[in-house]
């Protein structure tokens, strides 16, 4: 996402684009043990609460309340708005007790109250880095599916444009499956069919340089395109394909050269660390750097702007007629591809990763 | 440093390097033999094929195995081999790589050492070193558990009566306990224990060494090239021990453990340098995929001796080896010149690749680098070379 940030920033300002953001794998081995004891404690104190029980009068935390989700977001970025810690733990607090409800169909106050001590004394009990059961699989994926739609509700997206997918080749196992048609494509291909994209995004790493979870979705994405292709006959889909924290485009590599400003990086930098909190102490970080994601993508930018600031010298940048090129302190590098450069890709990189 | 006609390659290796369409060793940039392969899956094959070779060779020797992801396709091609052995579609498949199928091998007469674990870690959990030697090697290969040297916490160091959590609170080891005097009671029982680990450590070290060393050696390498746990900076005469760990290594366990703030508090045993290298005739094995791999691998290939690059302490070894995918070996400089030069035509692409890092290298804009800048980088002057109608640098490169 940090890959990429910038420029869709750009395009989703404008009210004639539509934006979805589709999570094929929700990343619930990111999320560290602690920090879910953490949103529990917040939970147990607002479960007590009169705002919650008059929630819960409304009905308010039916799974199938969309209205709902979207308002726990926008209590939660009410809070980073306002500075407030009490008004962003509500909204955490809210998502999670909807989440236990969904997942444990617990719906009386005293139920959930005894499944939110079960989960602490689970917690509690694990030795870190084990591999969860199921529930708590999908209990943390979901903290994470929360996290995104926090991120995108910055920029006027509500629920309704977040498609969780949790693609059942993410097992959380050290050697993971591969996708497979049935269980991974097919529910892409309806994904496509639903949102009709001319441009998608997604993580184009070189081989064995990124999470396994970015190939394997490359690959899934690859199968759901093909398919989408032959059942619509569009063959005008763009692929724009991002480089992050794990691995970058070599100038010579990328066709797309997108300015970030120091404002970009504020809104990057505030965007990841307000709402990715399980993913801002960095419980799982690169070697590169010391600290979260989003501080090690804006060095990257810088990077890769220093890069084109000598190739080009830096009189093209400080003399540039547009303002927004004069404010250029970083480039995100991006490759576009056309669905055959993609196919093509993703077939060479399937050779030398599986050797098929 | 190895000339290229004293370097010495066993029958896979000799088969492996004949497709990749490189030389072993290209001296004097290379310090190290290299193999190139296609795939992670051939990288696999490979090993899992010098390994079989080796055993062949060695019934009865002592081996370290790697832990972690690298390994998935060793793991894999081993266990494929030895179940399948006496299939006709195998037997073929060994033979092409260079193994003679008629001499199956015996891994149950092997002796096994554990390379490496984190301190202190229960035995038990999944993500310790030690489950995983048991499940993927001993188990997995058919060793033979009583030939097998393994790093159980909680069996070392401990009193009777102590866990593991009761000594390590919080998994906090303070190494100064080493040095210094104890505050209290816990700190006296840490000390002591500290004084056991300590003793362990070299008694594990003398029991390899009392075996003749490691014969055959597979391993990954670390993003600041460690081995083992050997980080950047271990002494390439390091015997086992417990040691601290640097934030690259805490990172990439990161994953393993349960986040940062886990793999951080952790301390590892590790054999050491010093172990790797005691036997010379070892076989020692790096392997390595991907791009992301592919700046420390080049920079332990083409470096001399260095306590930066801990897998430079290999090249005392005259049996070692790196194995690399494309990815990972796309750094190495030689090798690099030499695609380049084979090249009929070059894209575009790796035109605009050469000329940018020649802008970069000189820190000059692209517009501004003349003839003799493209003749002093080795590289940019192949292209030119390739591009020999062209008659200036604008003509020839129009990006």
């Amino acid at each position: 996402m940090l890959g990429c940030l910038p420029y869709i920033v750009r395009h989703v300002r404008s009210a004639t684009n539509t934006h979805y953001f589709i999570t094929l794998t929700s990343g619930f081995t990111a999320v560290a043990n602690h920090y879910m004891q953490r949103i529990l404690t917040l939970l147990k104190e607002f479960i007590d609460s009169p705002d919650c029980a008059a929630l819960m009068e409304e009905n308010y935390f039916d799974p199938e309340n969309i209205d709902a989700r979207n308002r726990d977001v926008w209590q939660y970025l009410d809070g980073v708005a306002a500075n407030a810690n009490t008004m962003k733990n509500e909204g955490t607090s809210r998502r999670l007790l909807r989440n236990l409800i969904t997942i444990y169909k617990v719906q009386d106050i005293d139920s959930i109250k005894l499944c939110i001590i079960e989960l602490e004394d689970y917690f509690k009990s694990q030795y870190p880095g084990k591999k969860d059961r199921n529930d708590i699989q999908q209990l943390k994926g979901m903290c994470r599916e929360w996290e995104a739609e926090c991120l995108w509700g910055y920029f006027g997206w509500d629920c309704s444009y977040m498609l969780h997918q949790r693609l059942g080749f993410y097992t959380g196992d050290i050697f993971m499956e591969e996708p497979t048609l049935e269980r991974d494509v097919t529910p892409l291909v309806k994904v496509m069919e639903k949102i009709q994209p001319d441009v998608i995004t997604v993580a184009l790493d070189p081989e064995a340089s990124g999470p396994d979870t970015h190939y394997k979705v490359l690959q899934a994405l690859t199968e759901a395109l093909k398919r989408y292709e032959i059942k619509t006959g569009r063959t005008d889909i763009k692929i724009w394909g991002y480089r992050n924290v794990w691995s970058r485009f070599h100038p010579a590599e990328a066709d797309i050269f997108v300015p970030v400003s120091l404002n970009m990086f504020s809104i990057m930098q505030s965007a990841f660390m307000s709402t990715f909190i399980s993913q801002k102490d960095a419980s799982f970080p690169t070697y590169e750097h010391d600290g979260p994601f989003s501080e090690l993508a804006q060095k990257i930018q810088v990077e890769q702007y220093q890069q084109i600031k000598v190739c080009i010298g830096r009189a093209w940048f400080n003399e540039h007629l547009s303002p927004l090129i004069r404010a250029t302190r970083g480039l995100v590098f991006l490759k576009e591809l056309s669905l055959e450069e993609l196919y093509h890709h993703s077939r060479r990189l399937r050779q030398v990763i599986e050797n098929r | 440093m190895p000339e290229q006609s004293k370097i010495r390659l066993s029958r896979v290796e000799r088969i492996s390097l004949k497709s990749s369409h490189f030389k072993a060793i290209y001296p004097p940039t290379e310090k190290i033999k290299t193999i190139i392969v296609n795939s992670f899956p051939a990288l696999g094959e490979l090993a899992a094929l010098r390994f079989i070779e080796w055993v062949q060779a060695n019934p009865g020797g002592v081996i370290a195995l790697p832990t972690g992801k690298t390994p998935e396709y060793f793991i894999k091609w081993v266990i494929h081999f030895l179940k399948t052995w006496d299939t006709g579609e195998t037997r073929v498949e060994l033979e092409k790589g260079g193994i003679d199928p008629g001499k199956r091998p015996d891994l149950k007469t092997l002796h096994f050492v554990q390379i490496d674990e984190f301190y202190p870690i229960n035995p038990d959990q999944h993500n310790s070193f030690y489950y995983y030697v048991n499940h993927y090697y001993i188990e997995g290969f058919g060793l033979d558990p009583k030939k097998a040297m393994l790093i159980n916490c909680a069996e070392v160091g401990l009193d009777a009566g102590d866990t593991l959590e009761s000594l390590w609170q919080n998994n906090v080891v303070d190494l100064s306990l080493r040095y210094r005097h104890e505050k209290n009671s816990l700190e006296l029982k840490q000390k002591r224990a500290l004084g056991k680990i300590d003793q362990w450590c070299q008694e594990y070290e003398e029991k390899i060494r009392s075996m003749g060393g490691i014969g055959f050696f597979l391993g990954g390498i670390g993003p600041d090239g460690h081995i083992g746990f050997n980080i950047r900076g271990s002494d390439h005469f390091s015997s086992t021990r417990l040691t601290e760990t640097n934030y690259e290594t805490q990172a990439a366990a990161a994953q393993d453990l349960g986040g940062i703030e886990i793999s951080r508090k952790r301390k590892v045993i590790t054999i050491g340098l010093g172990t790797l290298t005691y036997n010379r005739e070892c076989t020692a094995v790096i392997i390595a995929a991907g791009e992301a791999k592919a700046n420390i691998v080049a920079a332990t290939i083409q470096s001399e001796p260095n306590t930066l690059f801990p897998a430079t302490a290999l090249q005392a070894l005259p049996n070692a080896a790196f194995y690399l995918t494309k990815g990972a070996a796309c750094r190495l400089e030689e090798r690099e010149i030499t695609l380049i030069a084979r090249k009929k035509t070059i894209s575009n692409e790796m035109v605009e690749k050469i000329i940018i890092d020649l802008a970069i290298k000189k820190q000059k804009r692209i517009i501004d680098l003349d003839q003799e800048g493209f003749n002093s980088d080795r590289q940019a002057k192949e292209i030119i070379k390739n591009r020999t109608t062209m008659t200036s640098c604008s003509a020839a490169f129009p990006i």
